[in-house]
């Protein structure tokens, strides 16, 4: 099993710029192109925050600019209530999915994690460039809601249904908005499955020779244990994702109850459950808040006894408690 | 340095437990029967959080300070009994704290929602829309009528869908924007949605719960002070959300009797 470090993973060094730079195969480029998403999509959620904090402690304040980003949102500059919640929705997905989730997890994880078990790369560097490169796509088509005719959800980061699922009749950005986020979100799973088996398979198939499991790192363990429980979440999180979708385009009703009046107009949806979205949405939420914080406290551990000069109290109980 | 950060660690966790002690941010007062057992919970729940974050910070802070600067000979010293000790004793005390927490709350929450109704209480139904409650009183038949969501119409103000000309029950319906209600009288509350999720609190009823489209959900409670207080969607529903409210009132019986009669003349 350990051989295979030796043979499966040997690629040719990369000539071309593109190869190098852009489409690369290298699991360190790979986490750098990340962690530079995951800043950029933090810097774009912090401008959003401004905005919001901007709105809380000045109602009617022009914010010069903001109108072209949004002319029915912002007219003359001035926030509406409801660009509020467009932008609270933005920034909550952006942090969440884009900062949260690929910051420690995919962005240290893709350059450390092979380094630290002693393989050359990960066992599968396509799926690893995919992965990236599927997250990337994600995250344009999310930002994308920003310039629809009527912007982004405004239903919040957990996008609760029947809300989310209803249509345009629900509010501004309840329309194209929710369907550009799910369709962001779903993307974005299927980059993050393909992360998170590359991680799985790397920590268990690609150690070197001596490596046994209880002396990997704690950093190392705190990736291997996130990409399990992402394997799962993210795995449920897009088919809702693509029920939501279907309940706009296909006029399906998975989460719409029936004799729902909106605007006086009964809606055309029957049989569906408020209660499934939250259920498949906590599915995902309650693991994700793990995925976030485990390789932080995996980070924290390792760093801290290095730097300590001492083993930690104990290696397994910490394994055991993450 | 590391002596300087003990100190701040202390300082931040005495300051931080003031306001908690003076009481500086408390609850609304309670009008409610069964609010002091919440109130009672939320107080021993931040009783016992408390003393473990003080006493972590505390514990965090002397050591921070003992062993900021060790001579390169001191002997590295271990936790008595070795790990194994430490985490089953670290395990069993957080246990311990959760479990008490939960038995010292499964009274408060079986109070509101295991408990049924008395049949005595009185039946109000609320229904939640994008962005406002209204209420309805089953008249002198004690019956509420059939709603037909295709007849809701917010133009001609038949905001629950009644057809007075074919329903009898639905005759001597009365049906509100502010919620009235007698003092000391158990109210049991029959919500309903009529389009997305919200939720109805009234933080002096010590009361918050959301309302599921398509699902039928029932609360019980008695009010024992007369006043207005302010019922709030705290269920983000759309554009109109941080506007949706609505208002209860408690009254004497005396009062209620009339307000209903006006209301019912106002049908």
């Amino acid at each position: 099993m350990h051989d295979m470090s030796a043979h499966a993973v040997q690629h040719h060094a990369p000539t071309t710029f593109i190869r190098k730079h852009v489409f690369s195969l290298d699991h360190k480029v790979i986490g750098k192109q990340y962690y530079a998403l995951a800043l950029l999509a933090a810097l774009i959620g912090m401008v959003l925050s401004w905005l919001m904090r901007i709105h809380l402690g000045w109602t009617n304040a022009a914010i010069p600019g903001l109108q072209l980003l949004s002319k029915n949102g912002a007219p003359g500059g001035v926030m509406t209530p409801e660009y509020y919640l467009q932008l609270m929705t933005m920034h909550g997905t952006i942090m969440v999915f884009f900062v949260l989730t690929t910051a420690p997890f995919a962005a240290f994880g893709n350059y450390f994690l092979p380094i630290q078990v002693g393989a050359e790369d990960m066992p599968f560097p396509h799926f690893n460039m995919m992965s990236f490169w599927v997250t990337f796509v994600g995250f344009w088509v999310l930002i994308a809601a920003f310039f629809v005719s009527d912007g982004p959800s405004l239903g919040g980061w957990t996008q609760y249904a029947p809300l989310s699922a209803v249509g345009s009749v629900a509010g501004p950005g309840e329309g194209m908005g929710v369907i550009l986020w799910a369709t962001s979100i779903a993307i974005f799973c299927v980059g993050q499955l393909l992360g998170a088996l590359n991680f799985i398979t790397t920590t268990l198939d690609l150690r070197v020779k001596g490596m046994s499991m209880m002396r990997l790192p704690l950093s190392a363990w705190a990736w291997f244990i996130t990409s399990c429980m992402g394997l799962t979440a993210f795995a449920v999180l897009m088919p809702a994702c693509i029920l939501l979708i279907l309940d706009h385009v296909a006029g399906t009703s998975f989460f719409v109850a029936s004799n729902l009046v909106l605007n006086d107009q009964l809606q055309p949806h029957s049989g569906g459950s408020t209660l499934l979205w939250q259920h498949l949405f906590w599915f995902f939420g309650h693991p994700e808040v793990y995925i976030a914080i485990v390789p932080g406290m995996g980070i924290v551990s390792h760093v801290l006894i290095t730097n300590m000069r001492r083993p930690m109290l104990s290696h397994r109980v910490l394994i055991y408690s993450m | 340095m590391a002596k300087f950060f003990a100190v701040i660690i202390i300082v931040i966790a005495i300051a931080s437990a003031i306001p908690i002690l003076r009481h500086t941010w408390v609850a609304p007062e309670d009008i409610s029967t069964h609010g002091a057992l919440i109130d009672e919970q939320m107080s021993e729940t931040m009783a016992e959080a408390g003393i473990s974050f003080l006493a972590a910070q505390f514990v965090l802070a002397l050591f921070i300070w003992q062993f900021s600067n060790p001579r390169p000979d001191a002997k590295i010293k271990t936790f008595p009994g070795g790990a194994k000790g430490l985490v089953i004793a670290a395990m069993l005390l957080v246990g311990a704290e959760v479990v008490a927490l939960g038995i010292f709350g499964v009274k408060a929450w079986a109070d509101v929602y295991f408990t049924p109704p008395s049949a005595s209480a009185m039946p109000v139904q609320v229904q939640a829309g994008q962005f406002a409650f209204y209420f309805r009183y089953p008249g002198p038949d004690g019956t509420f009528g059939p709603i037909h969501p295709e007849l809701i119409n917010e133009g001609t103000q038949n905001f629950y869908g009644l057809d007075t000309d074919h329903d009898a029950d639905s005759k001597d319906d009365i049906v509100t924007a502010e919620m009235g209600i007698p003092i000391n009288k158990e109210i049991h509350l029959l919500m309903h949605s009529k389009d997305l999720g919200h939720s109805f609190y009234v933080r002096e009823l010590r009361v918050q719960q959301d309302f599921v489209p398509g699902l039928d959900v029932s609360l019980h409670f008695t009010a024992t002070k007369v006043g207005k207080y302010e019922i709030v969607c705290t269920q983000l529903c759309g554009l109109g959300h941080y506007n949706m409210k609505a208002y209860l009132e408690v009254m004497s019986q005396e009062d209620y009797d009339n307000w209903l009669k006006k209301e019912a003349a106002m049908q």
